[in-house]
């Protein structure tokens, strides 16, 4: 198999659901363009803005973008390219698609209101500090992840001597500074937007060019394990206007060259598929055994679905929808552009035998060698797009912190929701703690975490899955959409977490084993309550 | 365009996005319009409450009819904005930034000597190394008679605004 013949077909397919299944959707949903959304209704000028579909297109593509896309198909290529690609083209579809559009129109019909907050507000004050529960041990979790999998990538292996992870590494830590450098000059020089754009962008090829040929951080994995907990502690904690924003600002261009790269370099080299297109239904055996399913659904998680793009993305973007049509390409087209990124990540595995080392490392040396035949050195192609991923990853790390801290100090609000005095409202006493249990983690190793990663992220889409459900239900609508997914999506994360609970045991990875017993125990909690809650409501609805 | 019309343009233009009032003493200064503006920028995470950051944008703008503009008078009404910076900035951890924007407006001719000290003047103040923000005064004369404006170079990124 050509690996362009997947990617054309996954592109076709894509635009095809995106015009048919899109369509049908819109019109089970009663998508109606005339219809005042909550940026027009409630217009500010503040939070409640309409913008230009495209552009809220790339704002909302950057926030639901991290390193996910890529990592799960990569860790998942271990049960064949097959099952892999099916997932991603048809969860994108049917799953993630539905579930993101769903997601972003319930938040428009509902004030601008995000799902999580729906689905929280239903839950009642108990339920809901079992949600925060559940949120921060996910949190600490994908900041475990993400730290390790950043560190894997930079770390400098002497007895090898490869120096890519150096350069990368240098290159990010240059780039750290570049933003803050473009940050200055934007917002306290008072320099033009447009042309600082052009010479950030010059300056952000020139510190791949010094990483690249001056690669001096030749640092130990444990070293950057260190520097980035010091790190994401810092831009955590940080005014958001000095790091964040102009890095995040500086890496879209960084995304999209890399995406633009990748898909004309398959175009040119048309790679063979060189790996298995099915590995069967278990791979190892013992307590290390891996099941399709449920395994599959939950390492590829954001190239297919994934619950976090609707607590982030539909938090701000609904209340910028300018017209209820536009809520199809911003919802269900930013999912089928993830789509095409993971479809990639795959490809970037899949056609080379000898593919080995981090996620990060493979995705490099793929799309890099699919670069370097329009002339871009494969050396630097590679550090380029480790450049890429780690400041995805980077971005989803100091997020994830930033959320846990905010989570962690809301355990101490008293039920009228003024708070405590307690040291746990302090910002970095409560950034202190989620880092803290993020590094008792990372001694297990990420590979380990990632499933638990990708059950809690998949539980929180089966229950925004619920909540459009139950949603639909109520006003009459067709909610089979819904509803076949949501019940799949329970299914893998309940059966993942169970045999996950087995193997840790097995293993003997008590802190493993127990967390994973923890977050079932809330699972099956969570999915009580929301569905108790809301049918009480349907019935109260019903008798009024 | 006479004074009196103008200052009643910009009251209409401040009304739609400042707070707004209208001859009032401040700091002992006698100031035909204050208008005030706060832009909050935040991310959150489940509901509009669930603030996981923030940081805030604040202007407040001096409007001052000055009879005859000359050294003196200038050099009074930039004194007052840096008291103004003083006394009405409040730098905290989600403070980004406070622009002070005096608009002297006058009838009297502005000569060069004025008009060079009005395009040097600069006055920038950070707080705890930026990470509480910062503060700048934007300085604006202008003579809707001859439809003049001269400003120093943080002003002119507010221009248009002023522009007849």
């Amino acid at each position: 198999m050509n690996s362009l013949v997947l990617l054309l077909l996954g592109l076709a397919l894509f635009f095809i659901a995106y015009v048919s299944y899109g369509a049908f959707l819109a019109k089970s949903w009663g998508i109606d363009p005339s219809r005042k959304t909550p940026a027009n209704a409630l217009r500010d000028d503040i939070d409640y803005c309409p913008a230009n579909p495209n552009v809220l297109l790339g704002h909302h593509f950057s926030s639901i973008a991290g390193a996910g896309p890529i990592t799960g198909p990569i860790l998942a290529s271990v049960f064949g390219w097959l099952p892999v690609y099916l997932w991603i083209v048809i969860g994108s579809i049917f799953v993630g698609g539905v579930h993101d559009w769903g997601s972003l129109f319930a938040s428009i019909r509902h004030e601008g209101k995000s799902i999580g907050e729906i689905i929280r507000v239903n839950l009642g004050q108990k339920g809901k500090m079992l949600f925060n529960i559940f949120a921060w041990l996910t949190l600490v979790l994908v900041v475990a992840a993400f730290t390790d999998i950043c560190a894997g990538t930079f770390a400098f292996d002497p007895a090898k001597g490869d120096l890519t992870g150096a350069r990368a590494g240098t290159a990010s830590v240059l780039f750290i500074f570049l933003a803050m450098g473009f940050g200055y000059f934007v917002y306290r020089k008072g320099a033009r937007l447009s042309v600082s754009s052009v010479i950030g962008v010059a300056l952000l090829f020139f510190c791949i060019f010094l990483g690249y040929s001056f690669p001096v951080l030749k640092l130990s994995k444990l070293a950057w394990n260190v520097i980035l907990i010091i790190y994401i502690f810092a831009a955590s904690t940080l005014p958001v206007w000095l790091l964040l924003q102009p890095r995040d600002y500086l890496c879209s261009f960084l995304l999209y060259a890399m995406l633009i790269g990748g898909v004309i370099g398959v175009f040119l080299v048309r790679p063979e598929i060189v790996i298995s297109a099915s590995n069967g239904f278990t791979i190892g055996e013992g307590s290390k055994a891996q099941y399709l399913f449920p395994m599959l659904f939950v390492t590829v998680a954001c190239g297919a679905i994934s619950g976090f793009h609707s607590l982030v993305g539909s938090g701000t973007t609904s209340k910028q929808i300018n017209n209820e049509k536009d809520s199809k390409l911003i919802g269900y087209g930013g999912m089928l552009i993830e789509g095409v990124v993971a479809i990639l990540a795959l490809i970037s595995v899949a056609a080379f035998k000898d593919a080995a080392g981090t996620p990060a490392i493979i995705f490099s040396s793929g799309i890099a060698t699919f670069m370097n035949s329009f002339g871009l050195p494969i050396e630097v192609g590679k550090v380029f797009v480790i450049l890429a991923f780690s400041a995805f990853a980077l971005t989803s790390l100091d997020t994830a912190t930033r959320i846990g801290r905010y989570v962690f100090q809301e355990f101490f609000d008293k039920p009228d929701g003024t708070t405590e005095k307690t040291n746990g409202l302090n910002m970095y006493v409560a950034t202190a703690v989620t880092v803290a249990a993020s590094c008792l983690l990372l001694l297990y190793g990420y590979s380990k975490i990632w499933p638990i990663f990708g059950s809690a992220n998949q539980l929180l889409a089966g229950l925004s899955l619920l909540a459009l459900t139950v949603w639909f239900a109520n006003t009459g609508k067709d909610y089979m959409m819904t509803m076949i997914p949501m019940i799949f999506m329970f299914a893998v994360t309940l059966s993942a977490l169970v045999i996950l609970v087995k193997n840790f045991f097995a293993a003997g990875n008590i802190i493993l084993g127990v967390l994973a017993v923890v977050l079932f125990v809330l699972a099956v909690y969570l999915i009580y309550t929301a569905a108790h809650t809301m049918k009480e409501k349907k019935s109260k609805n019903l008798s009024a | 365009m006479d004074m009196i019309s103008y200052i009643g343009n910009l009251c209409e233009r401040y009304s739609i996005y400042y707070n707004m009032s209208r001859d009032v003493i401040i700091l002992n200064e006698s100031i035909d319009i204050m208008a005030k503006f706060k832009d909050v920028h935040g991310r959150t995470f489940l509901g509009p409450k669930d603030v996981i950051d923030s940081y805030e944008i604040n202007e407040i703008c001096y409007v001052k009819h000055i009879e005859n503009i000359n050294v003196i008078s200038l050099s009074d009404f930039t004194d007052f904005l840096k008291k103004a910076v003083e006394n009405y900035v409040e730098p905290k951890r989600d403070h980004m930034c406070t622009y002070i924007t005096g608009v002297a407006v006058t009838q009297s001719n502005i000569n060069d000597e004025l008009i060079h000290i009005i395009k040097r003047f600069k006055y920038s103040k950070s707080y705890l190394f930026s990470l509480h923000g910062w503060s700048e005064i934007r300085l604006l004369i202008i003579n809707p008679g001859k439809e003049q404006i001269i400003t120093n170079k943080p002003g002119k990124k507010v221009i248009k605004f002023y522009s007849f």
